[in-house]
C-alpha cells in the first residue's frame, strides 16, 4: 500500500547508496529510451531516484523496490514534470563518440524509438531494454500482458519500419 | 551503413548501451534537499538551508566557503551557496579509502540575474587554502536555459582542503575583454531562414572560448523590426555555418511585398531587447505575397508535417482531427474542409483528417503572452507528442503562469510560472474545447473558472487520448454541475484502491457508492482521479489532489463535477 502523506525526508539512506549504485545506470539509458534525449533522461532518471529516496525508508521494505523505482520513472515521464526538457531542445549533444557515423546512426535509432507512441515505448522499454516478463511489465503499466504483448509487437514493428526507412 | 533488424535488443543496446550517466547520487539528494528546502519555506519557516550530506561530510575537515563574485550585473549568472568538502569517488557513502586528498569537491548555485536569460556563461572556479593561496581553479560552461543550477564540480586541488574556501565568478571580465562569437556571412536562404556564419574571434587566445553566446537574429523591412529571436548558440568549432528560421505564421510576421528583407545577427553578454547595429540586406529574400485571400491547397496524401508546414506558410489556421479508420494511412492526410483550391480568407481555419498510428492524439501549443488582451495560442510546426499536452511559454514580458481550463468542467491546471523563454511545459488535459490564460505580475489577477471565455484567455482544442476514457456522466454535463470543495482525511490512501479512503473525503459521497479508478496511473502519489458509481450509474468524477499538513493527515483539493441531485460536492 502506498501511502498518501509526505513524511520527513530519511537521509541516512541505510541500503540507498547501493540501491543507487545498482539501478542508477540501467535506470539512466532506459530514460534515455523513454525520453530520447540526454538532458530529459537525466533528469527523469534523477526525479525517479528522488523520490525513491524521499520514501526510502518505504520503498526498501517493498518486495520489489527496483518495480517501484521504474514504475515511479514511467508515472513522472508521463506526468513529464520535466523543467529540463527546454535545455535539451536548445543544445546540440555534447557528448560526441569517435566516430560521426555513430552518432549520427545513435541519434537515429533514439529518433525512431521516440517517434514510436508512449505506450509501446514504454513496453518496449519494459520488456526488451530491462528485461521484465510481459506479465511483470502488465503490472508495472496496469494492463494485461495481453496488451503489452499487443505493444511490443507494435513497437517491434514500427522500429524495424521507421529505422529500416533510413536503411540504406 | 547496413543495419540488421532482425535483434530488437541489440539495436536498443546501440543507441543507448553505452551512455554513461551524467549525474550521480549527489545530484539526486540535492534535489530531494532543494524540495526540501522549498517545503519549509513554503511553511515560512526561515531556517537555513542545511546542506543534506552534512553529516556524511562532519568527519572530515570542512566549512562552507562564504565569498560569492557577483559578474557583470544583469544579464549574467551570479553563483552563490558555495561549500567545500573532500572529493569522494563515485560520490557515494564515503569510506576513508576512497578520499582522494587532491580533488576537493566545490557545490554551487547558479542563479539568473534578471528575467533576460544569461549572455555569460562561462564561469571559473577556485579553491583557497585558509592563508589565501589559491590551490585549485577551473573554468566550466553553465547551462544557459535553465534559471537556477545547483550543481557540484569535482576540482583538483594542489593543498590539502582542510578550511579550504571557494569563490566563483561568471563573465566575460574574467578573460581581458569581453568576448563574444562573431557573426558573418549573413544571408537569407528558403523563404525566411536565416543563415549566418559563427565564429570565435581570431583574436581569441588557443584554449580559451568566448564569455558569451547568446545572440539575437533580428529581422527588418523597410527599417522596422518585424521579429526576432533570441537563441543561445552551440558552436563546438571556430567557425560554423548555422541558421535560424522565421515562420510567417509561427512569427506573426506581417511583411509589405515587394520590398526586400534586412536581418542582423548580434551576440553579446546582454543581448536582450536592444539596439541592432546596421542591419545587413538580404537581396535574394523573397516576400510571401500579402495576406488577404489565399487559395487552400491541395494536401490530401501528404505527412502531416508537410500539410502543416503547407497551411502554416499560406497563414491558415489549422485542425487536425485523428482518424483510427483502417482505409486511412497512418499518419497521412486522409481529406480537408475546405477543399483545395477554394479561396478563403488568411487565418481561416482549415481541419484536416490524419490516419491515428504514429501520430498521437496530443497537441503542442505555443503561447505567446502578451501586456494586456488574450494570449496567442498557435500549434507550431512540431511532431505531436506522445506524452502530454505541451504549452511552451514564448514571452518576454511579465507572465508568471500560464493556466489551462476547460470550461466545461471544473478542471484547472497551470504551469508553476514562467520565465518568459520558452518555457515550457506538459500536462495530462482531459480531452475537450479548452480556454489558456495568462496570468502576469502586473497586478492581474486571474478570473474565476466560469464557463465564458475572459479576456486574457484563448481557445484550443485537446483532443482525445487513450488514457483519458470517456468521463461522461450518465446525467450528461453541465458545467454548472461542476464542484470545488476541501476535504481532511487522515486515512493514508492506497491509489490503486481508494475506495474506503476516498469516502473519508469526498464531501456527500455515500457509503454505498462505488469508487472506481485510481491514482493514474498505478503507483502514483500525488494525484488521484476517481469516478463515483451509485446504483451502476456514473454519477460524479473527481479529481483530488493531496497536500501534506504535516500533523499527519492530509488536505486534498477536490474539483469535480457531479449528477444533480446526487449531493456530492
Amino acid at each position: 500500500v502506498v501511502v498518501l502523506q509526505t513524511r520527513s525526508v530519511t537521509t541516512e539512506g541505510v541500503g540507498f547508496s547501493d540501491f543507487f549504485a545498482e539501478h542508477y545506470e540501467p535506470l539512466v539509458r532506459a530514460c534515455l529510451l523513454l525520453t530520447g534525449r540526454a538532458a530529459e533522461g537525466e533528469d527523469l532518471a534523477q526525479e525517479a531516484m528522488a523520490r525513491v529516496l524521499e520514501r526510502w525508508d518505504r520503498v526498501s521494505a517493498m518486495d520489489d523496490p527496483e518495480g517501484y523505482l521504474y514504475r515511479t520513472a514511467l508515472n513522472v515521464h508521463r506526468k513529464a514534470l520535466r523543467r529540463l526538457a527546454v535545455a535539451a531542445r536548445h543544445q546540440m549533444p555534447r557528448d560526441p563518440p569517435d566516430d560521426p557515423e555513430v552518432t549520427d546512426r545513435r541519434l537515429d535509432l533514439l529518433r525512431a524509438v521516440r517517434s514510436l507512441p508512449r505506450a509501446q515505448r514504454e513496453a518496449l522499454v519494459l520488456v526488451e531494454w530491462l528485461g521484465y516478463s510481459a506479465e511483470e511489465a502488465g503490472s508495472m503499466l496496469g494492463i494485461e500482458p495481453a496488451s503489452v504483448r499487443g505493444r511490443l509487437h507494435r513497437a517491434r514493428e514500427g522500429l524495424r519500419q521507421r529505422y529500416g526507412g533510413s536503411d540504406e | 551503413m547496413e543495419v540488421r533488424m532482425s535483434d530488437i535488443k541489440e539495436l536498443l543496446d546501440e543507441a543507448v548501451g553505452s551512455y554513461e550517466p551524467r549525474s550521480d547520487q549527489r545530484a539526486v539528494e540535492e534535489r530531494v534537499e532543494r524540495r526540501k528546502q522549498r517545503r519549509r519555506l513554503a511553511a515560512g519557516s526561515v531556517a537555513l538551508g542545511v546542506f543534506i550530506l552534512a553529516g556524511w561530510f562532519a568527519w572530515t575537515a570542512f566549512r562552507p566557503g562564504g565569498a560569492t563574485v557577483g559578474s557583470t550585473g544583469s544579464g549574467t549568472y551570479v553563483l552563490s551557496d558555495f561549500e567545500v568538502s573532500a572529493h569522494f569517488e563515485g560520490n557515494l557513502a564515503p569510506k576513508p579509502a576512497e578520499v582522494d586528498p587532491r580533488q576537493a569537491d566545490v557545490t554551487f548555485v547558479a542563479r539568473w540575474s534578471s528575467n533576460e536569460y544569461p549572455g555569460v556563461h562561462s564561469c571559473t572556479l577556485q579553491v583557497f587554502d585558509p592563508a589565501g593561496a589559491q590551490i585549485g581553479s577551473v573554468s566550466i560552461e553553465m547551462d544557459s536555459m535553465r534559471k537556477e543550477s545547483p550543481s557540484s564540480m569535482p576540482l583538483p586541488v594542489t593543498g590539502p582542503i582542510e578550511g579550504a574556501t571557494a569563490i566563483g565568478s561568471c563573465g566575460p571580465e574574467r578573460l581581458d575583454t569581453p568576448i563574444a562569437y562573431e557573426i558573418s556571412d549573413v544571408h537569407l536562404i528558403d523563404d525566411l531562414t536565416v543563415s549566418y556564419v559563427a565564429g570565435w574571434p581570431d583574436s581569441l587566445i588557443e584554449g580559451e572560448y568566448p564569455g558569451t553566446n547568446a545572440c539575437t537574429v533580428a529581422l527588418f523591412q523597410n527599417g522596422d523590426l518585424v521579429a526576432q529571436k533570441h537563441l543561445t548558440l552551440a558552436v563546438g568549432d571556430q567557425q560554423e555555418v548555422t541558421s535560424t528560421q522565421f515562420n510567417q505564421f509561427n512569427d506573426q510576421l506581417v511583411l509589405v511585398p515587394p520590398s526586400s528583407l534586412d536581418a542582423t545577427v548580434v551576440c553579446g553578454p546582454y543581448v536582450g531587447e536592444g539596439v541592432y547595429p546596421d542591419p545587413k540586406p538580404l537581396t535574394d529574400a523573397t516576400v510571401p505575397p500579402e495576406s488577404g485571400t489565399v487559395l487552400v491547397p491541395d494536401i490530401t496524401g501528404l505527412s502531416l508535417e508537410a500539410a502543416l508546414g503547407q497551411l502554416e506558410s499560406l497563414g491558415l489556421t489549422i485542425r487536425v482531427t485523428l482518424s483510427a479508420a483502417e482505409d486511412i494511412p497512418e499518419g497521412l492526410v486522409a481529406s480537408q474542409d475546405p477543399a483545395p483550391g477554394t479561396s478563403v480568407d488568411a487565418g481561416t481555419t482549415v481541419t484536416i483528417i490524419v490516419g491515428e498510428g504514429q501520430v498521437q492524439a496530443w497537441n503542442v501549443l505555443r503561447v505567446t503572452c502578451p501586456a494586456s488582451g488574450p494570449p496567442e495560442v498557435r500549434t507550431p510546426l512540431v511532431a505531436a507528442q506522445p506524452d502530454g499536452l505541451h504549452v511552451v511559454v514564448d514571452n518576454r514580458s511579465d507572465a508568471v503562469a500560464v493556466l489551462i481550463r476547460q470550461p466545461s468542467r471544473p478542471w484547472v491546471e497551470w504551469s508553476s510560472g514562467s520565465d518568459g523563454l520558452n518555457d515550457e511545459f506538459v500536462r495530462s488535459v482531459p480531452p475537450g474545447d479548452s480556454l489558456i490564460g495568462c496570468l502576469t505580475n502586473d497586478g492581474t489577477s486571474y478570473p474565476s473558472p466560469t464557463g465564458e471565455q475572459q479576456p486574457n484567455e484563448g481557445a484550443f482544442t485537446v483532443v482525445d487520448d487513450e488514457s483519458w476514457a470517456s468521463t461522461d456522466l450518465s446525467c450528461g454535463y453541465d458545467e454548472s454541475w461542476a464542484f470545488s470543495a476541501r476535504g481532511s482525511s487522515s486515512v493514508p490512501v492506497d491509489p490503486d484502491q481508494p475506495d474506503e479512503a476516498v469516502k473519508a473525503f469526498v464531501p456527500g459521497i455515500l457509503s454505498t457508492d462505488r469508487v472506481e479508478g485510481g491514482g493514474h496511473p498505478p503507483g502514483v502519489i500525488d494525484e488521484l482521479f476517481v469516478r463515483i458509481v451509485r446504483d451502476g450509474a456514473l454519477v460524479a468524477w473527481v479529481r483530488a489532489v493531496p497536500r501534506d499538513v504535516g500533523d499527519g493527515s492530509t488536505d486534498w483539493q477536490l474539483n469535480g463535477y457531479a449528477c444533480p441531485g446526487s449531493g456530492i460536492g
